[in-house]
C-alpha cells in the first residue's frame, strides 16, 4: 500500500468547560490518500468540525483545551510542526473551506484582497501578478464579471457567489488536501447543489484529497470514495462508500439513513428518526456513547466502550452487536 | 448558474437626502439650544453686571448707563438674536474684566493651545493603548491580559489632576527631567513646543489610556473569534498580520467613535491641565473667567468648544461609514 | 462559534450541545477567587466611608474647619498613627483625618443625590422617548444632544460662573451631567424591551400603557440603569473634586477632597506629600471601589441580558 498523504491516529481534542472536560474529539485514526475523498458524516456536536479543525491545527493547545494524537501530512507531524512550518502548509497545501461564507469572508476586505493576500502569503507573486491570478480563480469557480467581483465586499455577494469565493480561496495555491467543513449547509437548496458539484469537478480536475464533512449522508453520498460516520467523537463505522451504502454494520448510521432526505424529495418530507438526541459527554459515565438511543443495545453496551476494529471486508467499527447483512438484501438507500 | 441573486443595491437617493436634511435640522437644533443655554447664563448670574464692571460706590445713573449701553434693559429674546447674531459674525464682546479685550481674539490665541494639546494626547493614547490591546486579545485571559486589566483598571480611577501632581512631583520637581509653568507657541519653536507640551500630553493621554485600551480589547477578543479569521489561519496567514489586517479594523469602530468624541470633549476637558500646568489654553481661559465672573468669556468659550463638539461629532459619524462598507448599506 | 445545523434530519438540534465552541473559552472561566475578594473589600470600603461619614460629628475626631480652634496645634504635623492627630495637620492646623472624613460626606451626598436625581428624571425621560417614539422622541433626542454637546468640567465651570458653590447648586449642575447619559440608556432599552415578546403580550392581553410601563418596562430600565448609576457616581466625584481643586467648586475652608488636594500644590506637595496623598488616596479608593463595582454589576446585567 503506498504511503497516505495524511495519517490520523487516535487524535482527541478535549475542552475544558465550566462542567468539565468535554472529549470534542475522542480517538479518532484514519488515512486519506492523495487525490481520494473521504466523507465525514455527523450530527451536531458529533464533534466531526471540530476534527477538521483539529487537523487543521486551528485548535490551539491551550490551559483549556488539550489535543493528542498523530497528524502526519506528507511526513510532517502538524501538531508538533513548528507554527511556522504549519503556516507554510496551511493554506498553500492543505486549504478550507468554511460553513458560512458570509462569517468566514472578513466584512471589510475587498473579495479581491482576500484571494491575492493568499497566494501572495504563499507565492512569490507581484502586486499585479497576484490579482491576475486571482480573477483567473473567480473565472475559474464560474463567479460572472470576475473582473468587477474583485472589488466587491462580501456582503455585496450573494450567499452562494461568497461561498464559490471561499473555494476560490481555498484552491488558490493548489492544495493537495481540502478540508470542507459543511460547504453547503448555509446556503439555500437549490444553490447547494450548485456549489457542491462545482467543488467535486474542480477536486477531481486537480486530483485533490478531500474530507467533505456534513451532516447530511445525502450530501456525502456519490460524492466521496470513503464514509466515515462519527458519533460522540468517535468514527464509529467507516467503509468504502459503496459498501457503506449497501449495509451498515453499526445501528447509528443505518439509523441516519433512514433518516436522510434524497436530494430529489420535496424540502419539507417528514422523516424517520433516530429517537434521542446525543449524550452529554462532560458528564459521561462510561459504556457506548450511542448506548441510550440504540435499538440493539444489551447490557455490555451499557458498561463498556466498544473499541474500533478492523473487518474484514476493510471496515473499521465500533460496537458490539453489529448488524449483520442478510444475504444480497439493499438496505437503506433505495427503500 | 448563475440564478444566485445578488444582494439588493443601494435605496434610491431621495430617502438619503431626507435623513440627510434631518440629521442637519436636528444638529442646527442642538447648537440654537446650547447657544440659548449659553447667554441664559448671564440671566443666571447674582448681582448687577453694571456693579461687577463698575465695582461699588458710583452714582445710580453711571450704572444705569451702562446698563443701556449693554442692552441690559431690553426684552430677553431680543438681547438673544441680537447677541446670537453678533457671535455668528464671530463678534463675543468684550470681556468685562480688565484687560478689556475682544474675546474673540483672546479666543482664537486660546483654541489651538487645547487643540493641539487634545490631539497630541489622543495620538500619545492611542500609540500606546493599540498595541496594549493586541497584546491583552492576543491571549484573552492571560498573564499578560489581567496585568494590563489591572493596571488600567487603576488608572482608571486616578482623577487627572492627581495624576497631573504627581508627574509634576516626580518628573518636575524630583528628577527635573521638565520644565514647568511654560508654554512655547507651536509657531516659534517646534522642538521647544513638544518639550514643554510632553508632560501635559501625557497627563491628558492618561487619563484616555484606559478606555482605549479596554474598548479595543473587548473588541478585538470578539473579532478574532469570528469565523473570517479561523479562515486567515487556515490560510496561512501570520498572527500578527491577521491581528493587524483582519482583526484592527473590524474591530475599530467603537474606538473611531470614542477618539472622535474625546477630541471633542478634550478641547474643553483640558482644563485641569490647564490650569496645573499653567498653559493658555481654553480651559485656564474658562476657569479664570469664571472665577472672575467674566461672562462673555466663558460664554464664547462654551460656544466655541460646543460647536466644535457637534462638528467632530458629525464627522464622526461621517468617518464611520467609510470604515465599515457594511454601515453605507444599512443606513438604507 | 459553529451555527447549528439548520435542517438537522436526524433530532430536534441539540440542545444541550455537547462540544464547546473551539474558540478560547478564557473569557467565560470563571475568575479567580481574589477578582471577588477585591469587590468584596471595595464594598466594604464604601460601606465603611458612608457609616463614618454618616456619624462623623459622633466621632471623637480633630476639628476640621474652623482655624480659630486650632490655633494650639501644630501645622503641618506629618501623619502619626498614636498621636492627636493620626493623618497629620495642615497649613492651619487643621486635622486631616477630620477633613477626609468631612469631605467625604460632602462628596458622598452631593454626589449620590445628582445620580439619584439623575436617574430618576433620566429613567422616566428615556423611558417616555423610547416608548412613545415619534416626535416627542425627537425634541428628546435633540435636548440630550444638546446636554452632551458641552463637555462635562466646562458645563460644570460655565454653571459655577453664575451660581454660588453651596452643595444644593452643586447638587443641580451634577445632575444636569448625569441626566443625558441616564436617557440614552434608558431610552435603549426601553426600545430593545419594547420589541420583546413579553411587552407584546401584555399589550395584546389589553394592558394600559401605563401598566406596561410601570410593572414591564420598570423594572428592566432599572437593572441597566443603576451599573451606570455606579460608574457615574465615580465621575460626579471626580469631576466635584476637580471643581473644587480649580478653586470654583466648594471653598475652604470647608473641605472637599478635591481642595485638599489644591492645597498641595505650589511646592507644598515635596515639602509635606502627606497632604495630598491622604485625600487622593480616599479619592482613589472610593473613585475605584464604585468603578469596580459598577463594572460588576453591569457583567452580571450583560449575562441576565443575554439570557433574556
Amino acid at each position: 500500500m503506498i504511503k497516505p498523504l495524511l495519517h490520523v491516529r487516535d487524535l482527541r481534542t478535549v475542552f475544558q468547560t465550566a462542567r468539565g472536560a468535554v472529549p470534542a474529539v475522542a480517538g479518532v485514526s484514519f488515512d486519506l490518500q492523495a487525490g481520494e475523498t473521504l466523507g465525514i458524516v455527523g450530527e451536531s456536536g458529533s464533534g466531526k468540525s471540530v476534527l477538521g479543525r483539529t487537523i487543521m491545527g486551528l485548535v490551539a493547545p491551550s490551559r483549556t483545551t488539550a489535543v493528542h494524537g498523530t497528524v502526519e501530512y506528507d511526513g510532517t507531524d502538524l501538531l508538533q510542526a513548528s507554527p511556522k512550518r504549519r503556516r507554510a502548509l496551511l493554506g498553500a497545501e492543505i486549504a478550507m473551506v468554511f460553513q458560512d461564507p458570509l462569517s468566514s469572508l472578513n466584512p471589510v476586505k475587498r473579495i479581491g484582497i482576500h484571494l491575492t493576500e493568499t497566494l501572495r502569503q504563499h507565492r512569490e507573486l507581484s502586486r499585479s501578478e497576484a490579482r491576475k491570478r486571482a480573477v483567473e480563480l473567480l473565472d475559474m469557480v464560474r463567479i460572472p464579471e470576475a473582473a468587477r467581483r474583485f472589488d466587491q465586499y462580501p456582503h455585496e455577494l450573494s450567499g452562494g457567489m461568497r461561498q464559490r469565493v471561499m473555494i476560490a480561496m481555498a484552491l488558490s495555491c493548489d492544495p493537495k488536501l481540502l478540508i470542507a467543513d459543511e460547504p453547503t449547509t448555509a446556503l439555500d437548496v437549490t444553490v447547494q447543489r450548485q456549489v457542491l458539484d462545482l467543488l467535486a469537478v474542480l477536486c477531481q480536475e486537480r486530483k485533490m484529497a478531500t474530507i467533505l464533512i456534513s451532516h447530511d449522508l445525502g450530501i456525502v453520498s456519490g460524492r466521496s470514495d470513503r464514509v466515515a460516520v462519527m458519533y460522540a467523537g468517535r468514527i464509529v463505522e467507516s467503509a468504502a462508500a459503496e459498501d457503506f451504502f449497501r449495509h451498515q454494520h453499526h445501528p447509528y448510521p443505518r439509523g441516519l439513513l433512514a433518516s436522510t432526505p434524497q436530494l430529489d424529495s420535496p424540502a419539507r418530507t417528514v422523516l424517520t428518526t433516530v429517537p434521542g438526541r446525543p449524550p452529554d459527554l462532560a458528564r459521561w459515565r462510561g459504556g457506548c456513547h450511542f448506548s441510550p438511543r440504540c435499538p440493539n443495545v444489551q447490557e455490555r453496551c451499557r458498561q463498556f466502550e466498544p473499541p474500533v476494529e478492523q473487518t474484514t471486508d476493510g471496515r473499521t467499527l465500533a460496537c458490539f452487536h453489529p448488524v449483520a447483512p442478510k444475504g444480497g438484501e439493499v438496505n437503506g438507500r433505495n427503500r | 448558474m448563475v440564478n444566485d441573486v445578488e444582494a439588493p443595491r443601494r435605496a434610491p437617493r431621495p430617502k438619503r437626502a431626507r435623513r440627510a436634511a434631518g440629521k442637519a435640522a436636528q444638529l442646527l437644533a442642538v447648537l440654537l439650544i446650547v447657544s440659548f443655554g449659553t447667554f441664559m447664563l448671564s440671566a443666571l448670574l447674582p448681582g448687577d453686571p453694571a456693579v461687577a464692571i463698575l465695582g461699588e460706590g458710583h452714582p445710580p445713573e453711571a450704572y444705569e448707563q451702562v446698563r443701556q449701553e449693554l442692552g441690559l434693559n431690553d426684552p430677553l429674546l431680543s438681547r438673544y438674536v441680537e447677541w446670537l447674531s453678533a457671535v455668528i459674525r464671530g463678534d463675543f464682546g468684550t470681556s468685562l474684566i480688565p484687560p478689556q479685550s475682544e474675546v474673540s481674539s483672546r479666543l482664537a490665541s486660546a483654541f489651538p493651545v487645547s487643540l493641539q494639546l487634545a490631539v497630541m494626547a489622543l495620538i500619545l493614547a492611542l500609540v500606546i493603548s493599540i498595541p496594549l490591546a493586541m497584546v491583552s486579545a492576543y491571549r484573552a485571559g492571560g498573564v499578560v491580559d489581567r496585568i494590563v486589566s489591572a493596571i488600567t483598571f487603576g488608572i482608571l480611577s486616578v482623577p487627572s489632576f492627581v495624576a497631573g501632581l504627581l508627574l509634576i512631583a516626580i518628573a518636575v520637581n524630583q528628577f527635573e527631567l521638565f520644565p514647568r509653568a511654560h508654554w512655547v507657541r507651536l509657531t516659534d519653536s517646534v522642538p521647544d513646543n513638544l518639550y514643554h507640551a510632553f508632560l501635559p500630553v501625557l497627563t491628558i493621554a492618561l487619563l484616555e489610556i484606559p478606555t482605549f485600551t479596554r474598548l479595543l480589547r473587548s473588541d478585538l477578543v470578539n473579532t478574532l473569534q469570528e469565523d473570517f479569521v479561523l479562515a486567515s489561519r487556515a490560510k496561512g496567514m501570520p498572527s500578527w498580520r491577521i491581528m493587524l489586517f483582519d482583526a484592527f479594523r473590524p474591530s475599530s469602530y467603537s474606538i473611531i467613535t470614542v477618539v472622535g468624541l474625546a477630541l471633542a470633549s478634550l478641547i474643553g476637558s483640558t482644563v485641569i491641565v490647564e490650569t496645573l500646568f499653567s498653559l493658555p489654553g481654553m480651559g485656564s481661559l474658562v476657569v479664570h473667567a469664571a472665577g472672575q465672573g467674566d461672562l462673555p468669556i466663558v460664554q464664547g468659550a462654551v460656544l466655541v468648544i460646543a460647536v466644535t463638539y457637534v462638528v467632530i461629532n458629525t464627522a464622526v459619524d461621517a468617518a464611520y461609514s467609510i470604515v465599515d462598507p457594511r454601515i453605507r448599506r444599512a443606513q438604507n | 462559534m459553529p451555527r447549528t445545523e439548520p435542517i438537522s434530519a436526524i433530532t430536534p438540534p441539540a440542545a444541550g450541545a455537547t462540544t464547546a465552541p473551539p474558540g478560547p473559552a478564557a473569557e467565560t472561566r470563571p475568575r479567580g477567587a481574589g477578582f471577588d475578594v477585591l469587590t468584596l473589600m471595595c464594598g466594604l470600603w464604601l460601606l465603611t466611608l458612608a457609616v463614618v461619614a454618616l456619624v462623623a460629628p459622633l466621632l471623637p475626631l480633630g476639628e476640621h474647619q474652623d482655624s480659630a480652634l486650632t490655633l494650639a496645634e501644630p501645622i503641618y504635623a506629618p501623619p502619626d498613627l498614636a498621636s492627636a492627630h493620626p493623618l497629620g495637620t495642615n497649613a492651619l492646623g487643621l486635622d486631616l483625618l477630620a477633613r477626609v472624613i468631612y469631605g467625604a460626606r460632602i462628596s458622598l451626598v452631593v454626589c449620590i443625590s445628582a445620580v439619584l436625581i439623575g436617574m430618576a428624571v433620566g429613567g422616566i425621560v428615556g423611558i417616555t422617548a423610547g416608548y412613545l417614539r415619534g416626535k416627542v422622541d425627537v425634541v428628546i433626542g435633540v435636548l440630550t444632544n444638546s446636554l452632551l454637546a458641552v463637555p462635562t468640567l466646562i458645563m460644570l465651570i460655565a454653571l459655577a460662573s453664575v451660581l454660588r458653590p453651596t452643595p444644593q447648586n452643586m447638587v443641580i449642575a451634577l445632575s444636569l451631567v448625569a441626566v443625558p447619559g441616564m436617557i440614552r440608556v434608558a431610552r435603549a432599552q426601553t426600545l430593545a424591551l419594547s420589541q420583546r415578546e413579553y411587552v407584546t403580550v401584555a399589550r395584546a392581553l389589553g394592558a394600559r400603557r401605563s401598566r406596561v410601563i410601570l410593572r414591564e418596562l420598570l423594572p428592566n430600565v432599572a437593572l441597566a440603569i443603576i451599573p451606570l448609576g455606579m460608574i457615574y457616581i465615580s465621575a460626579l466625584i471626580v469631576a466635584e473634586a476637580s471643581l473644587s481643586f480649580l478653586g470654583i467648586g466648594i471653598r475652604p475652608p470647608q473641605p472637599t477632597w478635591g481642595n485638599m488636594i489644591a492645597e498641595g500644590q505650589d511646592g507644598k506637595m515635596e515639602q509635606y506629600p502627606f497632604l495630598v496623598i491622604v485625600p487622593a488616596f480616599f479619592l482613589f479608593l472610593t473613585v475605584f471601589s464604585f468603578n469596580l463595582i459598577g463594572e460588576r454589576l453591569r457583567k452580571v446585567w450583560d449575562t441576565r441580558q443575554v439570557k433574556l
